[in-house]
């Protein structure tokens, strides 16, 4: 499904937090969000997912306006936000955590059959499943968030800061998952501070400055762009 | 022997109530993790929406039966705590934590002040029923107070029973599931499709409904009730109750309310004297260091969130096996 953003302006009591960002993302592609801190990109997604309501602008979900809709509603519509922090059920077990990321799935079969798929694809949930998600480590949390969030077999999915305290080794199988994710037809819109990973798997690229698109293009431009190694490659 | 059936059905009949009154705020606290601080007013609601329909109807009509009567007693009562319920959910659920028990600790004294000044209920005295008891007869009739003492046993048992049946029914359902998710972290939830604000209304209102089916119980069975009776420190007893017997846990439910109705029961016979004058009220400091202890010692309240049959202990002592609880 092809996601629109439109001139979207959207703030905090009073305080702009974006002025008129434009984004497109095609079906079947990964696009990433780069910036610094406080540069509007949770805020992006926030609005998009309904979280944040925008004070001015339109999203568009394929040809249907968005903005106006709640949290619930947009997930009903297969726009899956994996937020920033994990947000995990911290005293329910794994399981129970996948299956509330399938709560809007009707098919029980079905959901039984995603439960093995994660628990294959992230093993380490597999061993876990009767666990409180609350006991697990930083990583097996991140990995859970990630499944809970593909439990509800999203169209559109949305990361945010996948990688965030993650060890190397982890960070690497997160963006395998991502990849993978993609291969199988779901459109992802990504957040993250780390550049070089994101624009590995990312399709094209937007910087945000300061609650505007700063620079866009493919994720190859956005590699060799001078501004962009400057800020968040660190030199080359 | 009469005043020992006397006591034990009054003692049987009242926890009854305060377990219906527990088990509904444990719906509400407990498992969608809504602090709430007014459940007495609902209880009032009920109590007195209860109370006036069969006094007033029995008014109307002097020859409708009173199991009718008490049918529709029930009713009024649930359907007008429930209603309030509604009213006072909608504003105030948009609100956390703190807020929504100041709110609700609000909501329970205007309830009590309106009651207080309300002439048709018989404002800040009572509101008798007079000589109306169910079943028919009067109370100063031994027959007839057998018999509305064992009428409000059973009823009480089949409020418990069905108060418990839809609880633990929604517990483990996918709607269960949902209401535990927004004790945990409702943005989550909301990212998973739950509409947040539905589920928090539907176990407020339904909370509320079970309380004013505990408030038309004790309205019958006491037969005169007054705005006093559900004062702020009533909402404050049934809120020890669940924390005491662990949020979200019905067996601890059970076990709390029966530990904490029948203790200072029988503390408030014993005499204590200090220094040759008796102390008047003695056990309620015991009861508070108790209290006081068990939430150093036990935090998560007795059995924390789990059931008594899932706890190992007693999972051993009946030799039974398979999945264990959760960890508290």
């Amino acid at each position: 499904m092809t996601l629109r953003l439109e001139n979207i302006e959207a703030g905090y009591g009073g305080i702009a937090a974006l002025r008129g960002v434009s984004i497109e993302v095609r079906a079947g592609e990964i696009v990433a969000i780069l910036g610094a801190n406080g540069a509007g990109k949770s805020t992006t997604l926030k609005v998009i997912s309904g979280l944040v309501r925008p004070s001015g602008g339109a999203v568009y979900l394929e040809d249907r306006r968005i903005d106006r809709l709640r949290p619930y509603e947009t997930a009903r519509l297969g726009l899956v936000h994996c937020p920033e922090g994990r947000r995990l059920f911290a005293n329910m077990t794994v399981l129970e955590n996948l299956e509330m990321g399938a709560y809007q799935r009707g098919d029980k079969a079905g959901v039984k059959r995603d439960i093995e798929k994660m628990t294959g694809l992230f093993d380490v949930l597999g061993s876990r499943r009767a666990q409180l998600a609350g006991t697990l480590s930083g990583g097996e949390q991140q990995m859970l968030a990630l499944a809970r969030a593909l439990m509800a077999r999203p169209k559109v999915l949305l990361l945010d800061e996948p990688s965030l305290g993650l060890a190397p080794m982890l960070i690497e199988q997160i963006f395998a998952t991502i990849a993978q994710i993609r291969r199988e037809g779901v459109t992802i819109l990504l957040v993250e501070q780390n550049a070089h990973m994101a624009l590995e798997v990312a399709d094209r690229g937007y910087v945000l400055e300061t609650g505007h698109v700063a620079v866009t293009g493919d994720a190859d431009e956005l590699r060799n762009h001078p501004a962009v190694i400057e800020a968040y490659l660190g030199g080359a | 022997m009469e005043a020992l059936f006397s006591r034990l059905s009054n003692d049987f009949v009242l926890i009854c109530v305060y377990l219906v009154l527990a088990l509904s705020l444990n719906l509400i606290n407990g498992y969608a993790g809504l602090f709430s601080l007014g459940h007495a007013g609902f209880w009032a609601v009920g109590a007195y929406c209860g109370s006036a329909f069969i006094i007033y109807s029995h008014q109307a009509g002097p020859g409708i039966p009173g199991a009718l009567l008490f049918c529709g007693g029930i009713t009024a009562a649930m359907g007008g705590a429930a209603l309030v319920g509604l009213i006072v959910g909608l504003p105030s659920l948009r609100l956390q934590g703190d807020y929504l028990a100041i709110a609700s600790l609000g909501f329970s004294l205007i309830v009590v002040n309106i009651l207080n000044n309300l002439a048709v209920v018989g404002g800040a005295s009572s509101f008798p029923f007079g000589g109306l008891v169910w079943p028919d007869g009067a109370l100063y009739d031994l027959k007839a107070r057998v018999a509305h003492n064992l009428t409000h046993i059973v009823l009480g048992v089949l409020a418990v029973g069905t108060c418990t049946l839809v609880i633990r029914n929604i517990r483990h359902s996918s709607h269960g599931r949902a209401i535990l998710s927004l004790r945990e972290d409702e943005v989550a939830s909301a990212m998973c499709g739950v509409n947040v604000v539905k589920y928090k209304l539907l176990v407020f209102v339904l909370g509320a409904a079970f309380a004013g089916l505990a408030g038309v119980l004790y309205a019958t069975y006491t037969t005169r009730i007054a705005p006093e009776a559900f004062n702020f420190m009533e909402s404050v007893k049934i809120l020890l109750m669940v924390v005491l017997g662990g949020l979200g846990s019905l067996s601890g439910t059970f076990i709390a309310v029966i530990v904490l109705y029948e203790v200072p029961e029988l503390l408030r016979m014993s005499h204590v004297t200090i220094a040759g004058s008796p102390v008047a009220d003695w056990w309620v400091m015991l009861y508070a260091l108790v209290l006081v202890m068990l939430m150093i010692l036990r935090p998560q309240g007795l059995l924390g969130s789990k059931e008594l049959f899932e706890c190992a202990g007693i999972r051993r002592l009946f030799g039974m096996a398979g999945r264990g609880g959760r960890e508290a």
